[in-house]
């Protein structure tokens, strides 16, 4: 969102006023991010759609809770965690992510950039099962870190915990995962 | 292949264009839009009361406190900041399965808005069963367990426990304050106001508990575990907004 913040707050500003549309050009401007971060908690892509639905009638309707000037973004990716924390609590479930068919650069010949790793389907899968068998607090950190490629400040907001927190979690979460993925990554 | 030295953080990022990540469908913006002009909000998912049969305890006949006489000063020093009275009675009713009469439930979110202290939200045992209001300023989240943690800001309200024998009282360290472990033998809880009148009707019957104080904000952790599992909770506890 740098380089508009002036346009988002106007938007903002809007929605509170009532101006349905205004929101709208919210919901578009966030909406690829907020069903990401409601995928990795629900696994599930009718399930996310839902989630964010909901999450952002919910941001339009606690608006006025809102701080202005603060920022939106990491504001409205919490209320759609939250929202899908409620969905998976609900249905006492979370199904893993899975990944794109033919996504293999290796089998499928893609030739990576220089600066992209070349990761097997061997090593996807065993890295997404570490991943899921972390606890949830490392889990979380290490999925808004380096899947949703957020700052530590923006996953910090998101998750409702204080920077240094994610430093640590950060830290902490890849060296157990690591250790589950028995040293073949440095 | 060998993969020594490769780096776990590059690796991580190359998956990030590699999950099956869902793309919002075209009728999202419309479907939101829609509904805030309708006026229509999300459903709330609320539970129906959660029976607590694990804590159902037979009647408890005419016992005596068994107290430390060396530590119960400390204690009361500590239950007073607290806002805990603890009393000796000489009997506990003949406990039937009884519910725990959380207030409404809601979300992360709306508790954080609730209370004028920074709720904290413990990473240990995950998210959550419940979030529920608590009266004015005070939040219990609880878990399927049952573990029942309530956070407070203190008030003119006071917690009552009444104890009988078999209850072990024991002095803890808890985040570099003194706190207080409640184990053995059910206890009575219910809340009572300055006068010591109670204003809960329903007496909750609680497990093994842990209370205690941290930057003006009394906690009460109820759970049928360990202290070692109670403490493992608190160092997981984070902060909230």
């Amino acid at each position: 969102m740098e380089g508009r913040p002036l346009e988002e707050n106007d938007l903002i500003e809007r929605s509170r006023d009532g101006d349905a549309v205004a929101f709208g050009q919210l919901v578009r401007a966030h909406q690829q991010m907020a069903i990401r971060v409601a995928y990795l908690v629900v696994g599930d892509h009718a399930e996310a759609e839902d989630v964010t639905q909901d999450a952002f009638v919910k941001a339009h309707g606690a608006l006025d809770r809102f701080r202005p000037g603060s920022p939106f973004r990491p504001w409205l990716l919490q209320i759609v965690r939250n929202e899908a924390l409620n969905r998976v609590r609900s249905s006492k479930r979370r199904q893993r992510l899975a990944l794109r068919e033919g996504s293999d650069p290796v089998t499928s010949g893609a030739a990576p950039s220089p600066e992209t790793e070349v990761v097997s389907s061997d090593e996807r899968i065993r890295v997404l099962a570490g991943l899921d068998a972390l606890p949830e607090r490392y889990r979380a950190v290490l999925w808004h870190r380096f899947l949703l490629e957020m700052s530590e400040q923006e996953t910090a907001a998101t998750l409702g915990i204080p920077p240094g927190t994610v430093k640590s979690r950060t830290a902490r979460g890849l060296e157990r995962l690591r250790r589950q993925l028995g040293g073949d990554f440095g | 292949m060998s993969q020594d030295g490769r780096n776990l953080e590059s690796v991580l990022v190359a998956m990030a264009g590699q999950i099956d990540w869902p793309e919002p469908s075209p009728q999202l913006e419309a479907r939101v839009r829609s509904r805030i002009e309708a006026g229509a909000t999300a459903v709330r998912r609320r539970k129906p009361g959660r029976p607590i049969g694990v804590l159902v305890v037979a009647s408890i006949l005419l016992l005596t406190l068994v107290v430390f006489p060396t530590t119960r000063h400390a204690i009361g020093d500590l239950l007073t900041e607290a806002g805990v009275r603890i009393g000796v009675i000489d009997e506990l009713p003949t406990a039937t399965p009884t519910d725990l009469s959380l207030g409404a439930e809601v979300t992360l979110a709306e508790a954080i808005e609730h209370v004028s202290f920074t709720l904290r939200i413990p990473g240990v045992p995950g998210p959550p069963d419940g979030i529920h209001l608590e009266g004015e300023n005070a939040i219990s989240m609880y878990w399927d367990g049952p573990i029942l943690l309530t956070q407070r800001s203190p008030s003119r309200l006071y917690a009552e426990k009444r104890l009988v024998a078999d209850t072990d009282l024991t002095e803890v360290t808890v985040e570099g304050g003194l706190g207080l472990w409640i184990q053995g033998a059910p206890h009575e809880f219910t809340l009572v106001d300055a006068e010591g009148d109670p204003i809960e009707v329903t007496t909750r019957l609680a497990a093994n508990v842990l209370l205690w104080q941290t930057a003006g904000v009394d906690h009460r952790l109820e759970l049928t575990g360990s202290l070692d599992e109670a403490m493992e909770i608190v160092d997981s506890m984070e902060m909230g907004g």
